[in-house]
């Protein structure tokens, strides 16, 4: 049972779904054929028939998103990140994950992953930062060691390429 | 056929290769609980040491190595809700809910012992019949793995999740993104859009770690936040209770039966063998209603299931040289260290070599039982560190197990991009498990199906001409439909029941 506000996500869910199915299956088209050989399937086949079946499933949510149901009067909202602090928190949360990808090859292993415990350390709860700085650069420091040089695993070193060597 | 083991045991059981396997299951757990770093990976890690030892040896330390990265795999699947490999993708289900409830000791001794009796029963089962089994088993040309394959993929989407459309969607999300890279049949690129990093394809452990780990640390944040989920959890309980290895005991045993003759199919594998076990123990359970919420037998099942999986896969292995999955991929190439190669004649013409190896997978077993005994004390310990400590650390360990894929910034880019779609899916009902079984089955799936093709000259009947295949797609349609007329059945016959009350 949904509310209106979720009946109507699910349809949009459902529409997104649709255009990328739609794109997916163009895209699949356009892959050049070398050669054919009668009755043998090409490499578009397996992708258009996905793309069939997706875009069935998309439309039957699009039709029948569910049963509607009333909320009862007064009743919160259900969302951890309703207030401002919340959502501020949920966004940099995000930020911080989408950099730290970006960031890890050019910073480094050992400053990025640094940086990014100590932040989500706060952002978790801790506000010791006596203890979350310490932990963050001790933990990253003993993973960079246990990694690189006890399983060969090359991490980079990034800025501090000259000390860690 | 019996004398023949009893040799092969005596092989494996010599001191120094009972020492081997030791280190190598103990390894292989340390490595393996690292989250990201799978089976595959630890192999490729301990290779160079494995290739000093003699070749027996070797094929014994890898067998341990092999069971301990196993188990690590399912181990973080149980305390952090990240699969270390695809076949514990399903222990995720139950066995993170039991972390959660404080039972991270019962579950996580629960996947040894259901391991061991696994181990067991998928070698008397092999030594009695396997041989007429593994005949039988050459029955299944790629129709009828096609077939199987639709079967595995609509049984897991009308298991997980709410909404049976929705868990369509998220396999056919799965499958869909296996069909990146080089097509296999044509050798054309599809969807990599001129990158060549997209080439080899979107690897298991990159959508795994994006969608369960990322998207973890987010749901954990928002759980302290709501007070849903404690910075600290308190294990109930160290070890499993009497009553618990009770329930679990048919569980483990059908788990062991489904996974075995699942894994002696050519290339159907563990992970396939797990999610059909989980699946029809959840349909044939008594109280099955608690599967999904941290009941023991969701984990003891299908946990069973991956071990027995890995023994039935040796028949195909040896008979036919086709590795069903991880673990006879690796037997292959210690069968071909010792310039063995496998094929029909080989239970005739090398029993030893042959009952060595499934000796000492058997080893491999005996020996995860009796190092784990301890260590589940230690693993369920980790639920009490704090979750604002423990949730960043992992996340971190798991974008290494990415990095270390080919040490490229498109798998930590595609890792955060999936991070982003396992959050938005997980907040939506949307069952994450479909998308990674659509993943891995995917490209095989699509071979089966094309090879079908090419046999019957693009006839799609051929699907319907072959009596297994038939079978196999007509279960697929009963599983996806059966749910759904059950609950109506069941819902009317409650209005009659209500009926004559009301009346009266």
């Amino acid at each position: 049972m949904k509310n209106k506000k979720q009946l109507r996500r699910t349809r949009i869910e459902a529409l997104v779904v649709l255009l990328g199915v739609a794109g997916y299956i163009w895209v699949g088209l356009d892959v050049p054929l070398y050669y054919r050989m009668p009755g043998v399937p090409g490499p578009s086949v397996f992708p258009v028939v996905l793309g069939i079946i997706m875009a069935a499933a998309a439309l039957w949510l699009l039709i029948f998103p569910g049963e509607e149901e009333k909320p009862p009067k007064g009743a919160p909202e259900q969302s951890a990140w309703r207030d401002f602090e919340g959502r501020w928190q949920f966004y940099l949360m995000w930020g911080l994950l989408i950099a730290y990808v970006f960031l890890l090859p050019g910073l480094g292993f050992v400053v990025s992953s640094a940086l990014l415990l100590i932040a989500f350390f706060f952002l978790l709860g801790e506000r010791r930062w006596y203890l979350a700085i310490p932990i963050a650069v001790v933990f990253t420091l003993a993973i960079y060691i246990g990694f690189a040089r006890g399983l060969q695993i090359r991490l980079p070193p990034g800025i501090l390429a000259s000390v860690l060597r | 056929m019996f004398d023949s083991l009893i040799y092969g045991f005596s092989v494996a059981f010599t001191p120094f290769n009972v020492l081997i396997a030791f280190t190598g299951c103990l390894i292989g757990t340390i490595i393996g609980v690292l989250p990201g770093l799978g089976p595959t990976g630890t192999i490729a890690i301990l290779l160079p040491v494995v290739f000093s030892l003699p070749a027996t040896s070797a094929m014994i330390m890898l067998a341990g190595v092999y069971y301990g990265a196993m188990y690590g795999g399912s181990t973080t699947s149980i305390l952090v809700n990240i699969p270390g490999e695809s076949a514990s993708v399903v222990t995720t289900l139950d066995g993170h809910k039991m972390a959660l409830q404080g039972r991270a000791g019962p579950a996580l001794a629960i996947c040894a012992i259901g391991s061991f009796i696994a181990g067991t029963f998928s070698v008397i089962i092999l030594t009695f019949i396997g041989e007429p089994v593994a005949r039988f088993s050459l029955r299944f040309g790629p129709p009828e793995f096609f077939s199987l394959m639709v079967f595995g993929l609509s049984t897991v989407a009308s298991l997980t999740g709410k909404s049976v459309v929705k868990a369509i969607m998220a396999t056919t999300l799965g499958l869909m993104t296996a069909t990146v890279g080089i097509d296999l049949v044509s050798g054309i690129p599809r969807y990599t859009f001129g990158n060549p990093f997209l080439q080899d394809g979107i690897d298991f452990i990159v959508v795994a770690i994006g969608m369960f780990a990322i998207s973890e640390v987010i749901i954990t944040a928002e759980g302290l936040r709501t007070g849903e989920r404690k910075q600290m959890i308190k294990a109930k309980s160290l070890w499993i209770s009497f009553g618990e290895f009770i329930l679990s005991f048919w569980s483990i045993l059908r788990g062991t039966v489904i996974g075995f003759f699942v894994g002696i199919l050519p290339g159907a594998g563990a992970t396939l063998a797990s999610f059909l076990s989980y699946d029809i123990e959840k349909r044939i359970a008594k109280n099955s209603e608690t599967f999904g919420e941290g009941d023991i037998r969701g984990v003891a099942c299908p946990e069973s299931a991956n071990n027995a999986a890995a023994g039935g896969a040796l028949l195909p292995l040896l008979t036919l040289g086709i590795p069903g999955g991880g673990a006879t991929a690796v037997m292959l190439g210690a069968l071909m260290m010792l310039d063995i190669t496998p094929g029909p004649l080989l239970f005739q013409k090398k029993p030893d070599l042959v009952w060595g190896l499934i000796a000492s997978m058997y080893l491999g077993n005996l020996l995860l039982l009796v190092l784990n005994w301890p260590l589940v004390n230690v693993f369920a310990r980790i639920m009490a560190v704090p979750a604002r400590y423990l949730m960043p650390i992992v996340l971190v360990i798991s974008t290494i197990g990415v990095w270390s894929l080919s040490y490229s910034s498109m798998d930590l880019i595609s890792m955060g991009v999936w991070g982003i779609i396992g959050y938005y899916m997980r907040k939506h009902d949307y069952p994450l498990a479909p998308v990674l079984l659509g993943l891995i089955l995917g490209g095989r799936m699509e071979q089966a199906f094309r090879q079908s093709l090419i046999i019957s000259r693009g006839s799609t009947l051929v699907f319907l001409q072959r009596p297994i295949s038939v079978a196999l797609l007509i279960g697929a349609g009963l599983f996806l439909v059966l749910p759904y007329f059950l609950e109506r059945s069941r819902q009317f016959r409650l209005a009659r029941q209500a009926a004559p009350k009301g009346e009266a």
